[in-house]
Parts: structure tokens; C-alpha cells; sequence
């Protein structure tokens, strides 16, 4: 399978990334940027390959089956970071990044049945349920990325540590407006998926867990408070941060046993 | 002999301000007139708030003896004086000294920017007096062509080494970008003046003055298009303000932590960048712990300060690199001007002698054709240029490599060379490689 070895050097290829944008944080490098910034294009373009090739292999709908369903996230992750790497000011994103996408590719590549999707095309429903919670926990998952960084960020303004890092590191209001703005999008096509998902239960009892379901909308309930907050009250920066981090906790806790093996 | 760049100066290194003020009298005209007569042909004077240095060019051991001998006619100090104040280099280490001089790495505040201008300044005066010459003119040039290179493949010029821009750069911290935000100043300061006139020139639109004298607010806010209050307006006035700058001379707090804590909830959470540069401090420290407000005080922003000279010192050995290869570009280069006059004078015997031969034939043959006249002159000219090919390679070669000295002398010697021809050796290589 074409997927497999293409995934493989997408793994090596995030881990790189990874490494890399880390150091350009922390070390001295003087090209590490740039490095940083190639080798991600890389490991979003091997990324995307190998969900191309699944697609042409096995059918556009193995992607949302369980076991494609984390080169998915990947790949959405991917273009998502490319997007969100345009702006030069946003640093560092890229250390993070590298580590999602590196263990996303290697859940990929340990899943048993890694193509084994479902064929059904009656179940469109289902896909676009899936593919729309795939594409809005892959935004929770940077705007989360965004939230880190500008707890660190934070962290390093109010200690008065005034080293490379905070050098490096976007401004605060730049984290934050990324993650809002990403909160939105990915609580939009949430929303939806959720929407699709209920419908696509209420015809079709196929036994699974209510508590996926329970932990979907607690997810779901979480960031909707982060937009409510924000919009209501003006809430921001560290608050609305831990509050992103969590609901994509819970959101990611919702794929456990769907993504990977 | 050999020309050479020497230099002499005092600096903040060497002397306290109120000793080189007795070298702040000299001035680039008058020293370029008093070199008329001497051995001295080039003449360039640095004079900055921090630094008094004079570059000469001349021959080699009497470039520094001129350049002592001139400050002190011109500065009225005697020879103690210039022992105990200042410090001189001739040759290579004067020039690598003006190249570090140049890239701010011998500067006060390592990486500054405004010694670059300074020396361009110098060395227009020194043009514009009729100081500079040739070897000048390079020197120089190369010195501008090291500090740029300084500048934009080092880190030594990026981030504050001033209080009041490292509030900028913390502010920028905070906020990205600023470009329409709102200030407030506290006070009428100079520090909190410096610092606004930093912020309204990285972006910030807004500018409100607030001060017990609703009068002088007015005042000090017009010159930046502001608005003047009162500080019975403060409340009001933290709701619409990004940054907030204090600079009074009150005892007492002036921006309290209820009145922030309050603000902070009207403003719905927009970050407040507050910066207290009071002693003592006019803004509640606890004010810090507020969410999205940042409070910094005068140590914090000499703490960013620190940093950002700390990092700019480890950006120092790198451009140390970029100047030892300047300087040996450049010593090449004075090196082949060196040669220069010894390529100039074999040329100048041989074709001589080939002159001599030519005419000889003609005078031995009256009756010689035209036609083989010419020929006789192509052959000999031909003949000189293949025999001068390989000893003007040799030389410009061995300049390069620094090790013309024995060559030049062999040369010399080997075809008795004793005459200097005209051609100077700031005139540069060009002319030795025809």
C-alpha cells in the first residue's frame, strides 16, 4: 500500500519539524525558521500524499472510516498549520504542530485495519458527520497549539524572563485572536457534525456508547462558552486559553478509540 | 617606503569626559592644514560625544610620531597627557580599530546605531577639507561596507538597549502590533515623554495626558496631537487606554488597584499595558495580578534592557568574523598598492631598455624598410610583456597572500630598481594589472 511508506516519512518528517521549530524557539540558529518553515511544507505535502493515495486506493470514503480516520485529522491539522504558518508572526506554532502531526501519522500507521473504512455509500451522512468533526477538532487542535503558546508566552511576561523565548514567541493578542478565530470555525463545522451525528443516530442504532455522545456535547457545550464568554462578557487570554485546552481535550477524548488503534 | 594608516584618539575607554574635552577644540580643516609640508598625506578626524580619534596615512614609522605631535599642537596637550589618555595603533590594527569603531563594536552601548552616521560624517568633513585620499577613501568605504554587514547578518542592532523603547518592545509584546492603540501618560515626565514619542512612532494613534495641572496636560498633550485632563479623570480615562505610561513625582499611588480591577471589567478584558517609571511608584503593584493587565516598573524594563545587551554581546563574536575579513580584504588591498610601484618601475626600465634597443637597430641600419622598423618594435614590445607576465603575477600573488615584502625586495634588487615611479599606492591595483 502506497499510504504506508508515504505516511511513514510524513512521521519523520513532523518529528523534524518538531525538532527543529523547537530550536529555533530555544536555540541559536540562524536559518532555523526557514528550515522550520520548509520542512513543514513537506511533512503537510507528505501528509496529504498519503491521504490521496488512501482516497485513490480505497475510495474518498476510507478516510472518515476508523481506521483513516487520524490521517484525516493529520491532513486537516496540515493545511490548517500551513494556513495559520503565512503569518509571520506566528512562531513557534510549528514546535507543536510537528509533534501532533508526527503522532497522528504513527496512530495511522499502528491502527489494525488502517484501510479497512466502510464502503457504504448510504451512509453519507455518517461521512460528513465524521469529516465535519474531523475538520473541527483538527481547528480546536491549533487553536489549543495557540492556547499553549500563549500560556507559555504569558507565563514568561508575568516572570519577567525576557530570554529567546519570549523573543521568539507571537505577542499575546496575536495567540489569542488565532485561537478565537479558530475556536469559531472549528465550533461551526462541530456544531454541524454534531447536528448530522444526532440525526444519523436517531435512523440508525448501531449500538455504540452513549458516553461518546455525552462527552461530544460536552466538548461542544465548552467551546460554545468560550464564544459566548468572549462575545458577552470580553473573557481573553488566560481564562478563554485553559478553556480552549480543555474542550479540545474532551473533543479529542471523544475520537479515543475511533482514531488510531 | 611603504604607507600605512595610523590612528590616535581618546575614548569613553581611555579618558573621563572632562579629559577629552581638551580634544573636542580639534577640528578636521585645521588638521588637514597643518599637514601641508610633512610626511602626512591623508588626514580624517572622528570627534563624537564619546570618542576624539584621528586617522592619518603616511610613511610608515613617521605616521604616528606626525599624528601624536599633531593633537598635541592642536589640543595643547603635552606627551604625559597623551600616554595617559590615549591610545594609538598603526597599520593593520588601525584599520581592523576603525572597522570595529564603524560596526558599534567598540561603542558604549554595543550595537548602537548612530556611529556609523557619525563616521560618514567624519569622512565627508575630512573630503570636504581635502584630508582624504586614496588609501582614506578605501579604508573608510570598507569600514561602511563592515558595519553594514554587521547589521543585517548579526542580531547586534535588534532590540532595546534604551528604557524607554524596551517599553515599546514589551508593549509589542502584549499587543502585536501597535498601530491605533490609545496611551496614557501620567505626568509630563521626560522619561514618559520619551517613551510616548517611542509609541506614537512604532503606531500609536491615541495620546491622552493626564496630570494634576489640567493646564500643563493640555500643553505637553498638543505636541502629540492629545488631549489634556486631569487626574480626576483617571478612572474614566484607564477605560479607554491600551497603554498606560506614569511618570509623577507623587508620593502617594495615583492609579489604585480598585480602580483597575473596575476598568478591567468595563473594558471587557481588553489587555492594559501599564508602565510605571516612578520612583516611587505611582501605580498599584497588585494591579499585576489582574487578568490581562501587565505591570511593569523601571527594574523590569532595565531587566529587558539587560537581556537585550546580553544577547547582543553573544552576537559580538560573529561580528568580530565579519571584520576580520573585512580587514584582510582591505590589507590586500593595501598590500597590492604596495607592489604597485615596483611593477611600475620594471615596466617602466624594461620597456626603457627595449626603447634603447629598438632605436640602436634603426640607427645601426639606416637603409631599414618601414615595414621591418615596425616589425623590430612588435617583436621587443611582444618580448617585454611575456617577460613581465610571470614577475607581475608573482607580485600581485604574493600581495594577496601577505608575503610581498621579501619579493618586492628581490625584484628590486634583482633589476636594480632604485627609482620610485610616480604611481601611488592608494591608486590601487588597477594600474598594476595594466
Amino acid at each position: 500500500m502506497l499510504a504506508t511508506p508515504v505516511a511513514v516519512c510524513g512521521v519523520v518528517a513532523w518529528s523534524a519539524v518538531a525538532a527543529v521549530a523547537t530550536a529555533d524557539l530555544v536555540g541559536d540558529g540562524r536559518r532555523t525558521l526557514r528550515v522550520a518553515r520548509a520542512l513543514s511544507g513537506l511533512a503537510a505535502a507528505l501528509t496529504l500524499g498519503a491521504a490521496l493515495a488512501v482516497a485513490v486506493v480505497e475510495g474518498p470514503s476510507t478516510l472518515f472510516g476508523a481506521g483513516a480516520a487520524a490521517l484525516t485529522l493529520a491532513a486537516f491539522v496540515s493545511v490548517g498549520a500551513l494556513a495559520l504558518g503565512r503569518r509571520a508572526s506566528m512562531r513557534g506554532v510549528n514546535a507543536l504542530v510537528g509533534v501532533l502531526g508526527a503522532v497522528l501519522l504513527a496512530l495511522f500507521l499502528l491502527a489494525p485495519s488502517s484501510v479497512s473504512g466502510p464502503r457504504d455509500h448510504t451512509q453519507t451522512l455518517l461521512y460528513t458527520h465524521v469529516g465535519l468533526v474531523l475538520s473541527g477538532v483538527g481547528a480546536f487542535a491549533l487553536a489549543a497549539i495557540t492556547s499553549i503558546l500563549l500560556l507559555v508566552q504569558e507565563r514568561q511576561l508575568r516572570a519577567r524572563q525576557f530570554g529567546r523565548l519570549f523573543q521568539r514567541l507571537p505577542s499575546l493578542e496575536e495567540l489569542d485572536a488565532a485561537s478565537f478565530r479558530l475556536v469559531v470555525w472549528g465550533f461551526v463545522a462541530y456544531t454541524t457534525a454534531l447536528a448530522l451525528g444526532f440525526v444519523w443516530l436517531s435512523r440508525a442504532d448501531d449500538g455504540r456508547s452513549p458516553l461518546r455522545a455525552v462527552l461530544a456535547v460536552v466538548a461542544w457545550a465548552t467551546f460554545a462558552a468560550v464564544i459566548h464568554t468572549r462575545i458577552t462578557m470580553g473573557w481573553r487570554g488566560r481564562r478563554a486559553a485553559w478553556m480552549t485546552i480543555a474542550g479540545c481535550a474532551v473533543a479529542f477524548s471523544v475520537l479515543a478509540g475511533y482514531v488510531g488503534p | 617606503m611603504s604607507r600605512a594608516v595610523a590612528m590616535i584618539g581618546a575614548s569613553h575607554r581611555s579618558a573621563p569626559v572632562e579629559e577629552r574635552e581638551r580634544l573636542a577644540a580639534l577640528d578636521a580643516a585645521a588638521v588637514v592644514a597643518a599637514l601641508d609640508g610633512g610626511g602626512v598625506e591623508e588626514a580624517a578626524l572622528l570627534s563624537t560625544c564619546n570618542r576624539v580619534e584621528l586617522y592619518l596615512v603616511g610613511p610608515d614609522a613617521e605616521t604616528l610620531p606626525a599624528a601624536r605631535a599633531l593633537i598635541a599642537a592642536q589640543a595643547g596637550v603635552d606627551r604625559d597627557w597623551l600616554d595617559r589618555f590615549t591610545y594609538q595603533a598603526v597599520g593593520h590594527d588601525a584599520v581592523r580599530h576603525l572597522l570595529r569603531v564603524s560596526s558599534s563594536l567598540d561603542s558604549l552601548v554595543l550595537g548602537e546605531p548612530q556611529i556609523l552616521g557619525q563616521v560618514k560624517d567624519a569622512f565627508a568633513a575630512s573630503q570636504r577639507a581635502g584630508g582624504a585620499g586614496p588609501i582614506l577613501h578605501r579604508t573608510f568605504h570598507q569600514a561602511f561596507h563592515a558595519a553594514k554587514r554587521v547589521r543585517t547578518e548579526t542580531r547586534i542592532a535588534e532590540s532595546a538597549v534604551s528604557v524607554s523603547y524596551a517599553a515599546v518592545e514589551l508593549a509589542k509584546k502584549v499587543f502585536g502590533s501597535l498601530t491605533g492603540k490609545c496611551v496614557l501618560v501620567i505626568g509630563a515626565g521626560k522619561m514618559g515623554t520619551l517613551a510616548l514619542r517611542h509609541l506614537t512612532a512604532a503606531g500609536a494613534t491615541r495620546v491622552l495626558v493626564a496630570n494634576r495641572n489640567r493646564d500643563r496636560a493640555i500643553d505637553a498633550a498638543v505636541a502629540f496631537g492629545g488631549t489634556g485632563h486631569g487626574l480626576d479623570e483617571l478612572d474614566a480615562l484607564l477605560d479607554e487606554a491600551d497603554i498606560v505610561i506614569s511618570s509623577t513625582g507623587s508620593q502617594h499611588m495615583i492609579v489604585r488597584f480598585e480602580a483597575v480591577r473596575a476598568a478591567t471589567v468595563r473594558r471587557r478584558y481588553r489587555p492594559l499595558f501599564l508602565i510605571d517609571i516612578a520612583v516611587p511608584r505611582d501605580i498599584d503593584p497588585r494591579c499585576d495580578s489582574l487578568p490581562n493587565v501587565y505591570l511593569f516598573d523601571v527594574d523590569d524594563l532595565e531587566k529587558v534592557v539587560d537581556e537585550n545587551l546580553k544577547a547582543r554581546r553573544a552576537e559580538a563574536n560573529r561580528a568580530e568574523a565579519i571584520i576580520h575579513e573585512e580587514c584582510e580584504q582591505l590589507q590586500g588591498w593595501l598590500a597590492q598598492g604596495e607592489v604597485v610601484p615596483t611593477i611600475v618601475s620594471l615596466r617602466h626600465k624594461l620597456n626603457a631598455l627595449k626603447d634603447a634597443e629598438v632605436a640602436r637597430l634603426v640607427r645601426e641600419n639606416p637603409g631599414l624598410p618601414p615595414e621591418a622598423h615596425e616589425a623590430a618594435e612588435r617583436m621587443a614590445r611582444a618580448l617585454v610583456n611575456k617577460i613581465l607576465h610571470e614577475p607581475t603575477l608573482s607580485l600581485r600573488n604574493s600581495a594577496q597572500t601577505g608575503h610581498h615584502g621579501a619579493m618586492v625586495t628581490a625584484v628590486r634588487s634583482l633589476f636594480d630598481l632604485n627609482d620610485t615611479p610616480g604611481s601611488a599606492p592608494g591608486d590601487g591595483p588597477v594600474e598594476a594589472t595594466e
